[in-house]
């Protein structure tokens, strides 16, 4: 099988155009005719954005689940509720189909995106020659799962809005809401920063 | 760099960097590239005339969706609506405004512009016209894209009903229902608009 790479072509990000590599000027960047975008034969210090943003990540996730997503305050008293704590208030409330959902979405995918990238950060670092297929499918799943961990601050945005009932009851936004919000979104550029071919790249040039 | 000319026939997997003869595939087929095993290409049957079609009946659906009460919370006699747009506005007031803005973007703000880009880039194309701007555009959508989360939205909805269903009434309102709406027509415009397809029309025109 033959890459792109080992040809001296570089295929444009943004429409797939392919070019071939020549040297350019210090100084100067490379730019597709069609579409204008940058032209990388990789995406640009992939490894390092990724895991600056998986780090980032990781330290937004503990203020995340220990600090309450929301406060529903009933009648002057306050209950206020983290993630894992709102898991285990719906499997009271509505049953575990809906608790799994928010099992899986809220605890599940963003811890699961968060080891998955930092094993294929490593796997590449390590030059591993585990499984590439296996490994490209699970970049693809990673990236696409990420943004279904919004879910619950969905729910909130909306009960904040509609709980608003004055004296009777109100719910308020917590501090864990904007960390959670802060993980999704820092771990969604974390998976977009990562070069699947770079999984492929390390297995050339072993064999 | 030098400019492709006779590589215009060749096309890299964005996945492996595999590199193979652009496939000639009927329309509602796809390819997948033999070494990683994603998707290669794909191509859909009249992509632009589609999403243009699905993308002016979301614009429509985006109006009631947004406008219209989404659904109401009655407790002791008291009633209180809000609409789609009304949990950014109450984040915001209640001093989380980043958190807001982020709902905001992708429950509203990153749908309604892939919706209008779509119409922006499909329309002339339809019409037999490349304008100037096409190619940013295109550029924005593809960035836009990750970023819709009409159908994350409707679960949080879900769960917020569940949720509330032990304290009060919770109540669907037309606004609701617009929304089931448009979310399946903006899932059938991106499902319809294949950059690739738009890209080499526009390399056509060249």
């Amino acid at each position: 099988m033959t890459t792109a790479a080992q040809l001296g072509l570089v295929s444009c990000e943004g429409c797939r155009r392919l070019y071939r590599v020549a040297p350019i000027s210090a100084g100067t960047q490379a730019r597709c005719t069609l579409c204008g975008c940058a032209l990388h034969a990789r995406k640009p210090d992939s490894l390092r954005r990724t895991w600056a943003l998986l780090i980032a990540a990781l330290i937004l996730y503990v203020p995340a689940n220990a600090y309450p997503v929301m406060t529903i305050i009933f009648s002057g008293k306050g209950a206020p509720s983290t993630i894992l704590g709102g898991v285990i208030e719906l499997f009271d409330a509505g049953g575990w189909p809906i608790a799994l959902l928010i099992l899986f979405a809220s605890v599940a995918v963003p811890l699961a995106k968060m080891v998955g990238l930092a094993f294929l950060a490593l796997s590449v670092e390590r030059r591993s020659q585990w499984n590439p297929r296996k490994r490209t499918r699970m970049y693809k799943i990673i990236a696409v799962i990420g943004r279904w961990s919004m879910i619950d601050m969905f729910m909130v945005s909306i009960l904040v809005a509609i709980v608003h009932l004055g004296a009777i009851a109100t719910v308020e936004p917590g501090l864990g809401a904007m960390a959670f919000a802060a993980v999704v979104v820092l771990t969604i550029f974390a998976a977009e920063s990562f070069d699947p071919r770079l999984v492929w790249d390390s297995m050339e040039h072993d064999q | 760099m030098l400019d492709p000319g006779d590589l215009h026939t060749l096309l890299a997997c964005t996945d492996c960097d595999a590199l193979y003869e652009r496939p000639a595939l009927t329309p509602g087929d796809s390819a997948r590239c033999t070494r990683c095993g994603s998707v290669l290409l794909r191509n859909r049957p009249d992509p632009i005339g589609h999403a243009l079609a699905y993308s002016i009946a979301g614009l429509i659906l985006f109006v009631p969706a947004n406008f219209f009460t989404y659904f109401s919370f009655g407790l002791q006699g008291r009633v209180q609506p809000s609409t789609i747009t009304g949990g950014a506005r109450a984040l915001a007031e209640a001093g989380y405004a980043p958190l807001g803005a982020l709902i905001f973007f992708t429950s509203v703000l990153a749908p309604l512009l892939t919706l209008l880009l779509t119409l922006c880039i499909c329309l002339p194309l339809k019409l037999g016209r490349v304008l100037p701007g096409t190619r940013r555009l295109v550029i924005f959508y593809m960035r836009l894209m990750p970023w819709g989360m009409l159908s994350v939205y409707l679960l949080g909805a879900m769960v917020a009903i569940i949720k509330m269903g032990d304290y009060g009434r919770m109540e669907l309102g037309h606004g609701f229902y617009a929304f089931l709406v448009l979310l399946l027509l903006a899932t059938k415009a991106q499902a319809s608009l294949q950059p690739d397809a738009i890209w080499r029309q526009l390399e056509a025109a060249r």
